[in-house]
């Protein structure tokens, strides 16, 4: 029987899941390596092809940023730019399920939030749920909440918040936080200091 | 307006870059890697906001979408920054994670970049200069350690941390040690230490292993981390496959030692409750039939071997069974049927070697590798990508692992450089719809910079018609002519300011024919006419007087509607003055759109040419894979036909044996 014939299958039909989170792969890799050396083309084809891979990854990073930058500038300039935020602190009595934001009485945002999208908002992610143009003077936002309590019944929090728009960037950042003292969940408005 | 830039800006204040970060850990714990990394590079870009935390998020990130040298770049820095951190005891007040502990986190991934590049020297010099771990990171310093050492034992430069030690942690036994142990019983194998190796894989197959506790940052690392996808309950499932992994594995290795050291009882009885449902299943399955042939368990090894030829048909081990199992028959039954099982044997490969050369065939003649037999949903993820995102997120980060239909080709792919390949294909495929998405982008933005240029050249010859300085003067001389009225009207409080011209003609009249009364004095009796007069003049003062508070009001609100005037046309003549600065601005947007256009349309010929240079690559090794399998089948498909020469040679002294013993027979009917 010819076992390196075996032998090499074994090392080649290790479960998927496990390759991918072990060391074993890392092993494999080394030792991939030093098979490479005695191959020196075939592994430097594999090395400019993946570096050239990179290479382009990178400049398409960057031309994405460059765009977004652009767009911004061009569409939301920031003499009129305002950006509103929502996050949530702990999110124990409040589950958020969706949002809708007004801005002088006009509906100009709304958000659904996945699992996913709230857990992410709960680890402490902020989430830009409306970027848009005002003019500059006095204006009125109001964001409506609607999720769960902590004993799953539905129920909604409202802010109201005036502020003026200059000729900078306005930041505005709706906190869902939790109160301990209450057991409930109150939305408090920050405005970023830039 | 334009927004700051990096160059006149300075470092973000420590809320606000805790704000920008946690921005993008929203794209992150959402899955959306490509649009986390854009986030970070944007606060950085827009904010100068880039600390240590950002860093090391960054290139976490870096990793996560497969720009490996690239966060070894960033590691790099981070590295002797946190260094210079240490050393001038800074604190990020903002950062939950210390500089020492980013230190150690940065050097760890930079030394795992390292090893994977197979830049092994330096990742031993990136480890060596930890010099102290604590537990959470335990686990991966001492698995880099054993592969940047690979096949030497590992110097080990760091010692446990007394902040962070952990009794208990002794007593554990964690996966890590579980793939570091068998790494070690593989080297033991290999170099004929099967004594050594033996404890080892003894120890491996009936331990039970624990997941090590993970950090934030061992998640992000980590590409394939399913932590933020899955729940609770897959994650246990995950480490229940690999808990038994791990020791089939050892199972399976401590079998494979002992058919090398031909004990194959041992080997029999190792593998005699090995699980149906492992990945290792028809590994050993072999290595059992195989045992059982040896130790002359026929009934069993040839049931075996028939499992193995019917279950994987397309596999090296299953080609091998079918020749073993026809061995068996000639040796077991009978030389005829011995010969039917090599005839099988013999047919089968010839099948194999016709649909290779088939798949060879249509392989080569495939234009588009991906379209070669796809499996559904990769069909669906590389065909059906949208035109053009709502917004500019990088859809050409996946782990979606390619995958086909073709048997032939599932095998190739067995192969981690050929499947690195498809995937980079893949990738190729993404990035070239989300460049075009990006091209359409930017011509949309061009086309809305022309209609603003258009719009703001139609205000601004709008504007030069009009002659604002003209219209400014005329507006100050009326201010200046009804401020003069109000300010008399004020001081005099006389109600013939604000006479109208109706009234103004009276006061004349009056005044003439005062004049014509008193040259007329003394001739005539003119009391009836004074007191005629004097009643005109009283009435026609009582109303001015009347009306007077209200006519100052209204010259009071006029002036101040002319004020109001005499403003707004200011306004517009220095908004008209920017409007002619703007054209600049505007000029710049529009040489920026051409830049983008141009680097898009640079990076889609890359893309082309990569593309290409990947196929033919993949063509190579899969020729290179065919025929290595034509080799194979060739040489059992010899040894069948050899082995049916033998069978036939041996049939063939069967027969003549027979003959000799029948021929004193023939020869006595014959004489009589």
């Amino acid at each position: 029987m010819n076992m390196n014939i075996y032998s090499s299958s074994v090392l080649t039909r290790v479960n998927k899941s496990l390759v991918l989170s072990i060391s074993i792969l890392l092993l494999s890799l080394v030792m991939s390596v030093n098979s490479f050396a005695n191959e020196p083309d075939s592994s430097k084809t594999n090395g400019t092809l993946s570096t050239e891979l990179e290479d382009i990854k990178k400049q398409v990073l960057k031309l994405n940023r460059d765009l977004f930058i652009l767009e911004e500038d061009l569409l939301f300039p920031a003499s009129t730019q305002v950006a509103v935020f929502v996050s949530v602190d702990v999110g124990r009595f409040f589950k958020v399920d969706s949002v809708e934001l007004k801005i002088n009485d006009k509906n100009v945002a709304g958000f659904l939030y996945t699992e996913r999208q709230r857990k992410a908002l709960e680890k402490g992610g902020i989430q830009q749920v409306y970027l848009g143009n005002l003019k500059e003077g006095k204006h009125q936002l109001t964001a409506i909440f609607t999720g769960f309590d902590g004993e799953g019944r539905s129920t909604k929090r409202a802010v109201t918040h005036q502020f003026e728009k200059d000729d900078d960037v306005v930041m505005i950042e709706l906190k869902v936080e939790d109160n301990e003292s209450s057991y409930r969940a109150n939305v408090r408005v920050e405005e970023w200091v830039l | 307006m334009v927004k700051p830039t990096l160059a006149d800006t300075v470092a973000a204040p420590a809320h606000l870059e805790d704000k920008l970060y946690r921005k993008a850990l929203y794209y992150y714990f959402t899955g959306d890697f490509g649009e986390a990394l854009n986030q970070i590079n944007l606060n950085r870009q827009r904010f100068n906001s880039h600390s240590s935390r950002s860093r090391l998020f960054e290139a976490g990130l870096q990793v996560t979408v497969g720009l490996h040298h690239q966060a070894t770049e960033s590691l790099k820095a981070l590295q002797i920054e946190q260094t210079g951190a240490m050393v001038n005891n800074v604190d990020e007040s903002k950062s939950n994670t210390s500089p020492k502990e980013l230190r150690l986190i940065a050097l760890l991934q930079l030394a795992e970049q390292q090893i994977q590049q197979g830049d092994t020297n330096t990742a031993k010099q990136t480890l060596s200069q930890i010099t102290e771990i604590s537990n959470p990171y335990n686990d991966q310093y001492q698995i880099l350690n054993q592969l940047a050492y690979w096949p030497e034992l590992p110097i080990q430069s760091a010692t446990a941390s007394e902040e962070f030690h952990d009794d208990k942690s002794s007593e554990r036994q964690y996966f890590s040690d579980a793939y570091i142990k068998l790494n070690q019983a593989l080297l033991h194998m290999e170099q004929g230490d099967f004594e050594l190796a033996k404890p080892k894989l003894t120890a491996i197959k009936n331990t039970l292993w624990l997941p090590p506790s993970k950090t934030f940052w061992h998640l992000l690392f980590n590409p394939f981390s399913d932590e933020n996808e899955e729940g609770l309950s897959e994650k246990t499932n995950d480490e229940k496959i690999q808990q038994q992994a791990v020791n089939d594995y050892a199972q399976l290795l401590l079998a494979q030692m002992y058919v090398k050291q031909e004990r194959y009882e041992a080997a029999y009885y190792e593998l005699k409750d090995f699980p149906q449902d492992s990945p290792y299943t028809e590994s050993a399955l072999f290595i059992f039939a195989f045992s059982a042939q040896k130790i002359k368990q026929y009934t069993m090894s040839l049931k075996l071997f028939n499992v193995i030829k019917e279950r994987f048909p397309y596999s090296n081990l299953g080609w091998q069974a079918s020749l073993l199992l026809a061995g068996q028959v000639v040796d077991q039954m009978s030389l005829e049927e011995g010969m039917t099982s090599y005839q099988n044997s013999e047919r089968l490969y010839k099948q194999r070697i016709t649909e290779l050369d088939n798949f060879h065939q249509m392989f080569l003649t495939t234009d588009d590798l991906l379209t070669f037999s796809p499996k559904k949903e990769n069909f669906l993820l590389t065909v059906t990508k949208p035109a053009i995102s709502a917004q500019l997120t990088m859809p050409f980060f996946t782990n979606n692992v390619y995958s086909t239909d073709s048997v032939w080709l599932q095998k190739a792919l067995l192969d981690n450089e050929l499947q690195a390949d498809f995937q980079t294909l893949v990738e190729l495929d993404l990035i070239t719809s989300h460049l075009n998405g990006q091209q359409q982008k930017n011509q949309w933005l061009k086309d809305t910079l022309t209609l603003n240029s258009k719009r703001k050249t139609k205000v601004f010859e709008a504007q030069q018609q009009a002659n604002y300085r003209a219209i400014i003067a005329q507006l100050s001389d009326k201010k200046q002519s009804i401020a003069n009225i109000v300010a008399n009207a004020e001081s005099e409080l006389q109600g013939d300011v604000f006479a109208s011209q109706e009234q103004e003609e009276w006061l004349e009249r009056i005044k003439a024919s005062k004049q014509a009364i008193s040259s007329i004095d003394g001739n005539r009796n003119i009391e009836e006419y004074q007191n005629r007069l004097k009643r005109v003049e009283g009435v026609l003062t009582w109303q001015l007087q009347q009306s007077f508070p209200e006519r100052l009001w209204q010259h009071k609100k006029l002036l101040k509607e002319i004020d109001q005037l005499l403003l707004q046309a200011k306004q517009q003549r220095n908004r008209f003055a920017v409007l002619k600065d703007s054209s600049l601005l505007l000029s710049d947007l529009a040489e920026r759109i051409e830049n983008s256009a141009t680097g898009i349309e640079a990076q889609l010929v890359n893309v082309a040419k990569l593309r290409e240079k990947t196929s033919n690559k993949i063509q190579k090794n899969v020729r290179q894979f065919v025929d290595n399998q034509r080799l194979v089948l060739e040489a059992h498909l010899l040894t069948s036909r050899h082995e049916m020469a033998a069978v036939l040679e041996s049939m063939a002294k069967f027969d003549k044996r027979i003959e000799k013993q029948l021929a004193p027979n023939l020869l006595n009917k014959e004489t009589l």
